[in-house]
């Protein structure tokens, strides 16, 4: 019996807090407007910096500094090479959220949306999520090593390039879809 | 009434001024013309609760009767609640077609599983069935509200602040009588005394707070309507596969960039 009660009380509890986060505004979101400006960004991704935050922590440095270098300034590299670590991780987490706002952005403002894409994004977010939070505390904690970012050049380098050019060709072809909406729907949408 | 606590008379008295206030709020600032479901219901509880009045007056508070004719107008006010809801919830999704066929999937999908557990624990407790059936209800509702809520934050919906009161105000209650019935059980079986009282008390005074709630949010009118414009259909079909391949690109990224972590000596 005072099982139930347990059970039942924490799905009360869980449904109440899910209550309470889902009608907190969230930020400018809650507006009368969508906000439609990201879809026109066509600013750099951030994974493009990937060949700058592989020199930075080149191993060649370490052991360098390592053999001519006082201890202090060794100790004072590592930190800023994780700093630098931490920074890339949450802008690659930026670019990330930038796609989900996008996609999100475009599904909402469609006659029909698929159950399958939706929710193969809310297993990717989750996916991502979890791998961002993990990696994080690992570098953060100084439990992971700073990894060779030089193994994942070829990688990221390849999806910087797809990535630069689908994200401005993604907004700009949103962003015409809402223009030929609004010409044709007699109703104009916020793209400020 | 004579068998009645006084001092759920007193919520009474009070929760009926508190509804006969949202009615006339809900008429007086013209929130009927959108929300005709939502006024049904208004009305609808007050009417019941004169019912009950007069049941408990003449066969008294205690009497199998009143608890009768109770549990028969219990699911007329629950249809009532369920229509309300889901007229708020389709002004919400009204302009967004793809996202209301979605959250229709997805409560039908979150209820389906409810109701299948709600009908099983009711059948191996027949003695509380009708009081198991009813948080089984309650549970439902409030799953499938919290889960139109999360899609409505998830795709930035705009919500106006007295739909969210309304529908905050149903997804606390029905919180309420999920816990509550929970505890009556629990309580009545251990022979807590005076368990239907404690009972009545904990619904009253929630009910109480959310229809204060609701009166202070029906004050205020609605926002203009927004309605956005669609994009056409062939944008979603050309574009979200796109997205998802490069999300997953970004999260192998992450995979790689893990598993080098994890392989390293």
């Amino acid at each position: 019996m005072t099982a139930t009660l347990v059970i039942f009380f924490s799905i009360a509890a869980v449904l109440l807090l899910l209550l309470v986060w889902s009608l907190r505004a969230p930020g400018k979101s809650s507006g009368a407007k969508f906000d439609l400006a990201s879809l026109e960004e066509s600013g750099r991704r951030h994974a493009t910096y990937f060949a700058l935050i592989r020199q930075a922590s080149s191993p060649a440095d370490m052991e360098f500094l390592a053999r001519r270098g006082s201890r202090q300034i060794a100790v004072r590299v590592r930190r800023e090479r994780r700093r630098v670590a931490l920074v890339y991780l949450s802008q690659l987490r930026d670019d990330f959220k930038r796609l989900l706002r996008l996609a999100r952005a475009v599904a909402a403002l469609s006659p029909a949306v698929g159950s399958r894409q939706e929710l193969e994004r809310l297993w990717l977010s989750w996916q991502f999520s979890c791998r961002y939070h993990l990696i994080r505390a690992g570098i953060y904690n100084g439990l992971l090593p700073i990894p060779q970012l030089g193994s994942l050049s070829h990688v990221v380098s390849q999806l910087a390039v797809q990535m630069e050019n689908s994200m401005k060709e993604l907004g700009e072809r949103a962003a015409m879809a809402v223009r030929m909406a609004s010409t044709l729907d007699g109703n104009g949408v916020d793209v400020a | 009434m004579a068998t009645m606590p006084p001092l759920l008379v007193l919520l009474w008295v009070i929760s009926g001024i508190v509804q006969l206030s949202v009615l006339f709020l809900v008429f007086a600032k013209h929130h009927f013309r959108a929300l005709p479901l939502f006024t049904i219901y208004v009305a609808f509880n007050l009417c019941q609760a004169a019912f009950l009045l007069f049941v408990y007056t003449h066969f008294g508070f205690l009497s199998p009767a009143a608890r009768q004719m109770y549990w028969i107008s219990e699911p007329l006010a629950l249809t009532a609640q369920a229509l309300a809801a889901t007229e708020l919830l389709y002004l919400l999704f009204r302009h967004y077609p793809g996202i209301w066929a979605l959250t229709w999937r997805l409560v039908a999908a979150a209820s389906t599983i409810v109701i299948a557990y709600a009908a099983a624990s009711a059948r191996t407790q027949p003695t509380w069935s009708l009081l198991i059936a009813n948080r089984g209800y309650h549970l439902t509702f409030a799953v499938a509200l919290v889960c139109s809520l999360l899609l409505v934050r998830s795709y930035a919906i705009p919500v106006d602040p007295v739909y969210k009161a309304l529908l905050g105000g149903f997804c606390v209650f029905s919180c309420t009588v999920v816990a509550a019935n929970t505890l009556l059980e629990v309580l009545f079986l251990s022979r807590f005394p005076k368990s239907g009282e404690i009972w009545n008390y904990i619904e009253m005074v929630v009910f109480i707070g959310v229809q204060m709630a609701w009166a202070a949010a029906l004050r205020h009118p609605v926002a203009a309507d927004y309605k956005p414009a669609l994009f056409p259909p062939s944008t979603y079909e050309r574009m979200s596969p796109e997205v998802n391949s490069r999300l997953r690109a970004l999260n192998d990224v992450l995979s790689k960039f893990l598993r080098l972590q994890v392989l390293r000596p």
